[in-house]
């Protein structure tokens, strides 16, 4: 007999200084993750505004993925990223930029980020973030992904 | 169907363009590794072809980037060696000869665009603080306070495409590429300039 796996709601922290932007990556997020042929489906969504509060959500909530951006007001997603990260080895970071510099790539290759955004946002970037998402957890150790799946 | 070219040189970068255009592929172009892999976290480019020896960045190099950062897309080699890096899609010889390129560019399609959804009321709260940046900018040109107008500028640039605004968006990203090249004397009038061009922008 089949057993049903039910996907425990997976955390999302979005940080950005611009809450348009917060608001523009959450509604697009959730249109995608339900239209999309994605495994990950359920979701909860934390955001942050600054680095201070973002490290404070990120400790208390310890999400699955965290769109980052680099430029914030009160210190620099690079920094927040290596933070994340000893916290959350696998936690899946997409850093999130208006400018790409080689430096700023390699830093956040070499600190783990998982991929980078250069804005404006667009569907197609946010798309490929999620299929990169669900390949990505798919490709983790299985006790890793167990807390994720729970049986009714 | 868009290729983004990436060859330090220019005249082969030419060419291609002219022979690629002429079969309708939109081309756009990159000097070294570092631009290409800066363009293509920056635009969803369908294909992209780049060269191996390149300066700045070689073309394996930022191939591995790519990859590292999820990038899904096809990527293809341009070199007169053999390439066994595996984040390459396929490998064409160099020198490039224009009939077998274009057979070898025909096994790619073009990926269509993902529309990003953008409810009016966000989109109209946007563009009203798309406004009141205008108008601060006005007062930071007037004050010549040229670090704190040029944030906004940058903060401009990054937002205001996703919100139906991409002459916006482009016309800050034209600003930010000249700014340091513009002599002291003359930065006033071309931010002026820049307002001038924002505000014509029709809101929707």
């Amino acid at each position: 007999m089949q057993t049903k796996i039910k996907v425990r709601e997976q955390k999302i922290l979005l940080v950005d200084d611009l809450d348009y932007n917060r608001q523009l990556l959450r509604n697009n997020l959730t249109m995608l993750f339900s239209r999309e042929k994605l495994k990950y489906k359920a979701f909860s969504y934390f955001q942050a505004h600054n680095a201070s509060s973002a490290l404070q959500t990120f400790s208390q909530q310890l999400p699955e993925m965290v769109f980052l951006d680099i430029e914030l007001p009160d210190g620099s997603g690079l920094e927040l990223l290596k933070r994340f990260k000893e916290q959350k080895p696998d936690c899946f970071v997409v850093m999130v930029s208006g400018v790409s510099t080689l430096e700023n790539v390699k830093t956040s290759i070499d600190s783990g980020a998982a991929s980078f955004i250069v804005k404006p946002f667009t569907g197609d970037k946010i798309l490929a973030v999620l299929k990169q998402f669900d390949r990505y957890y798919d490709k983790l150790p299985k006790q890793a992904v167990e807390p994720l799946l729970q049986k009714p | 169907m868009n290729l983004l070219f990436a060859e330090d040189d220019a005249l082969l970068a030419q060419l291609f363009q002219l022979q690629a255009e002429t079969f309708g592929y939109q081309v756009f172009c990159a000097q070294n590794g570092d631009v290409a892999v800066q363009q293509a976290l920056s635009y969803q480019y369908d294909l992209i072809l780049m060269d191996i020896q390149m300066p700045v960045l070689d073309g394996i190099e930022a191939v591995r980037m790519l990859r590292t950062l999820g990038y899904d897309r096809p990527v293809i080699a341009m070199s007169a060696e053999d390439v066994t890096e595996p984040g390459f899609s396929l490998v064409l010889k160099k020198p490039l000869q224009w009939p077998d390129v274009q057979q070898q560019l025909a096994q790619f399609k073009a990926i269509p665009a993902v529309k990003l959804e953008l409810p009016a009321e966000l989109r109209n709260a946007y563009q009203a603080h798309a406004q009141q940046l205008f108008h601060q900018l006005d007062m930071l040109a007037e004050q010549q306070n040229w670090i704190d107008f040029m944030t906004i500028v940058h903060q401009l640039k990054g937002s205001a495409a996703s919100f139906d605004l991409a002459i916006v968006s482009e016309l800050a990203h034209q600003l930010q590429s000249e700014w340091q090249s513009i002599p002291a004397e003359q930065k006033k009038q071309r931010a002026n300039y820049f307002l001038e061009q924002c505000k014509a922008c029709k809101l929707k």
